[in-house]
């Protein structure tokens, strides 16, 4: 099988599946008739309205960017680099918010703070009013985003330790003590990854519009929707969605700088990484840790449940979820196996620089995972709906290329991570043995990859299954997935079913992670043996 | 004086024993070369006498006082007064050949003034007066030892370790360079103990040569 031909259709996919909707979006906004025509962006760039809305935006976003890694980086460094007690286990513990859609979070947060949540009754009415004044403001978009986001940060430092040669730490020690290490050596050395970290929470926030919307904040993503909804105005959804698609491209020179600083000689014979001794500060480290974990996840997602135990409440959920629910798993089950056969494909174009033009490929893949999914959602709008393309906009096809356009650039990643811990001469040996590029690929690089292979399906099941924003402006009439449903529902359901909802949501996102990834961690260790 | 003492000294990785029961005493002022084949744990002595592993038997002494035994690294390696050249040399990148030099000094609080005034002083030993303002990508290989050498060389250690460092260059390169590690050892009087495969560098370099194997050391020669 033709090299070129295989890794040249994933590439293409990525191209129609994401490229072509921003230009399609891009031709919209500039151009009516065939003649250039900017007016919907002119009348956007000229509304006062529009910069004040954008300014209070770029402000939320960059407190929740703030937030998440004021609080991710130092438990990155604690997590990955210390002798903390259970760190595996609390990493996991911190990164729960991210595999869950951030509304579920907004509403969790309601169910333990609001007004008639489970804290009302236990700090009085005054403090439970300012509470429910805080939560329903710019102070709950920056919690509830924040802690949603809050792993980027804490699994990109995690990664960009880990990336360091162990060495470099090792001479620091000679002359200094660990927290000079740390500081001086490790953490400039961590610094585009801690960099890149920010801006790609910085991003997701700017995109975000759930918890903005169910917390009564208005910000400039929800602009282009209100456009496109309200008034069914395509061109003037593709203006309002041009400054996010322009901020997107702010990652690009910064992934640059993080990838750059890779290639580092990897540990030798003898060099393993240290772990941190924490000494007397091992214990309060530990409760410091637990009581963040217990405040920013635990809590708010037993105070869910709590909630969904009304009676009566999980029976209407199920009601009212109905065929969502099995479609959302189908669909998520078909956009991660559609996402590992692409994004390994993707994978081994950037990994091992199988195609000239790889680097844009990489970059197109980020540029289009920090793009806002609403924005992908108004590109695929304005490039399928059109009566030549209904096969195809009518359909889940649609769903799943927009998927496949904002998700590709995990399964990627993940596919290059795990191909630098293989070996190049391995193929080559197969190549110098007569191997086809096919053969290689499939009898060699593709069964190393193995657990990779896994966490890639994973990660874009997880994705899939919690995407809202391109769900919600391109599904088939009729045929909505269960987060469309469940924020539709939540304006007018009680308040018992709309937890509910959140905790069935909750569990298909996290049932085949739940499943999956303790086999994972047995084969690990048996590999390790 | 005895500077450092290796009493049955033992390591094992997992099952593996990489050092049984070695036992060396280097005095002040001695270039002791230990050459051996790959993988004979020669780097791990090294990070032993370094403090950067703990040995599984026997211990260290430094100037009498123990400084590792078995399971623990009682003085750690900051406050050894080790120097090392690390086999890859270990320049942070993200530094200059100035900062990178400066670092052992400012970790031990030296002032300002007088951390520029030493650090030029060091680059200007190992010959690359002009070259502190670049990176180490920026350096050429020759030039990249020479920094780590200075680093190692900037807290005025009394033991010096090297791991190898000639290992990559070219063999003309990697002369010039042993002759210049002797004669500042014997301007500046530190002691040196350092790790190859290769005898005919272990010749050119030492007071005395211990050969190590399969984790025994062998006979000496002076």
């Amino acid at each position: 099988m033709s090299r070129r031909l295989v890794l040249g259709s994933a590439v293409l996919l990525l191209a129609i599946a994401g490229g072509l909707p921003v230009v399609a979006m891009l031709a919209q906004a500039f151009f009516a008739g065939g003649r250039f025509d900017p007016a919907p962006l002119a009348g956007l760039l000229t509304d006062a309205g529009t910069w004040r809305l954008l300014g209070s935006s770029i402000l939320l976003a960059a407190a929740v960017a703030l937030a998440a890694c004021a609080a991710g980086i130092p438990l990155g460094v604690l997590l990955a680099r210390t002798d903390l007690p259970g760190r595996r286990l609390l990493a996991a513990l911190f990164t729960v918010p991210l595999l869950l859609p951030p509304w579920v979070l907004a509403v969790a947060w309601a169910a333990l703070a609001g007004r008639e949540g489970l804290l009302a009754p236990v700090v009085g009415p005054g403090a439970a009013l300012a509470l429910d004044r805080f939560l329903y403001g710019p102070g709950g978009c920056v919690l509830v985003l924040g802690t949603a986001f809050l792993p980027v940060p804490l699994l990109l430092t995690m990664a960009a330790l880990a990336e360091i040669d162990p060495r470099l730490e090792e001479a620091g020690r000679l002359h200094a003590g660990w927290g000079t290490v740390l500081v001086r050596i490790s953490l400039p050395l961590a610094l585009p990854g801690l960099l890149l970290a920010a801006v790609l929470v910085f991003l997701l926030a700017l995109g975000e519009f759930t918890v903005p919307g169910f917390f009564r904040v208005d910000v400039f993503a929800t602009r282009s929707l209100e456009r496109f909804a309200a008034f069914y105005d395509v061109r003037g959804a593709t203006a309002a969605a041009l400054p996010l698609a322009a901020a997107a491209l702010l990652v690009l020179p910064l992934e640059s700088a993080f990838l750059g600083r890779r290639g580092a000689p990897l540990p030798g014979a003898g060099t393993r990484r240290r772990t941190v001794p924490l000494g007397r500060f091992r214990a309060p480290a530990l409760a410091g840790v637990l009581f963040v974990a217990g405040v920013l996840v635990a809590l708010p997602l037993s105070a869910l449940a709590a909630r969904a135990a009304a009676p009566g409440a999980f029976r209407e959920a199920l009601a009212r979820a109905g065929d969502a629910l099995p479609r959302t798993i189908a669909w998520s089950v078909t956009g991660a196996s559609l996402l590992l056969l692409g994004g390994v494909l993707l994978g081994l174009v950037v990994g091992r620089r199988e195609l000239p033009g790889w680097r844009a490929v990489d970059g197109l893949a980020l540029f289009l995972f920090a793009l806002p999914g609403a924005v992908t959602g108004i590109g695929l709008v304005a490039l399928w709906n059109r009566p030549a393309t209904a096969f195809l906009y009518g359909t889940p096809l649609v769903v799943l290329l927009g998927w496949f356009a904002r998700y590709a650039a995990l399964p990627l990643r993940v596919t290059t991570a795990h191909l630098r811990g293989i070996p190049p001469a391995l193929e080559e040996a197969a190549r110098l043995a007569g191997a086809s590029w096919w053969l290689r690929t499939r009898r060699v690089t593709l069964p190393l990859l193995g657990r990779g292979l896994f966490l890639a399906w994973i990660v874009g099941y997880v994705f899939c299954a919690r995407d809202t924003a391109i769900a919600m402006l391109v599904y088939p009439p009729g045929r909505d997935t269960l987060p469309v449903r469940i924020v539709t529902l939540m304006a007018n359901g009680t308040p018992g079913m709309v937890a509910a909802l959140c905790l069935l949501a909750t569990g298909v996102v996290l049932l085949p992670v739940a499943v999956v990834l303790p086999v994972l961690a047995i084969s690990g260790r048996e590999d390790r043996r | 004086m005895k500077l450092l003492e290796l009493v049955a000294l033992e390591k094992r990785y997992g099952e593996r024993p990489v050092l049984r029961g070695v036992d060396l005493a280097v005095d002040e002022g001695e270039r002791v070369v230990l050459v051996g084949p790959s993988g004979c744990g020669k780097t791990t002595l090294l990070r032993l006498v370094a403090g950067l592993d703990a040995p599984d038997g026997g211990e260290i002494r430094l100037a009498g006082e123990v400084v590792s035994r078995a399971g623990a690294v009682i003085v750690s390696p900051e406050a050894r007064g080790i120097g090392m050249v690390f086999q890859d040399l270990a320049l942070w990148p993200h530094m200059t050949a100035r900062e990178n030099v400066a670092f052992p000094l400012r970790a031990r609080g030296v002032p300002r003034r007088e951390r520029d005034r030493r650090v030029a002083e060091l680059l200007e030993l190992v010959g690359l007066p002009d070259a502190g303002d670049r990176r180490p990508a920026e350096l050429s290989g020759g030039q990249r030892q020479r920094v780590a050498l200075a680093r190692a060389l900037a807290a005025e250690p009394r033991l010096l370790l090297l791991d190898e460092p000639f290992t990559s260059l070219d063999p003309e390169l990697a002369d010039r360079l042993r002759g210049d590690l002797v004669a500042l050892q014997e301007r500046l009087g530190f002691t040196l103990l350092h790790v190859t495969h290769d005898r005919e560098e272990a010749r050119q370099l030492a007071t005395r040569v211990v050969t190590l194997h399969r984790g025994h050391l062998g006979e000496e020669a002076r």
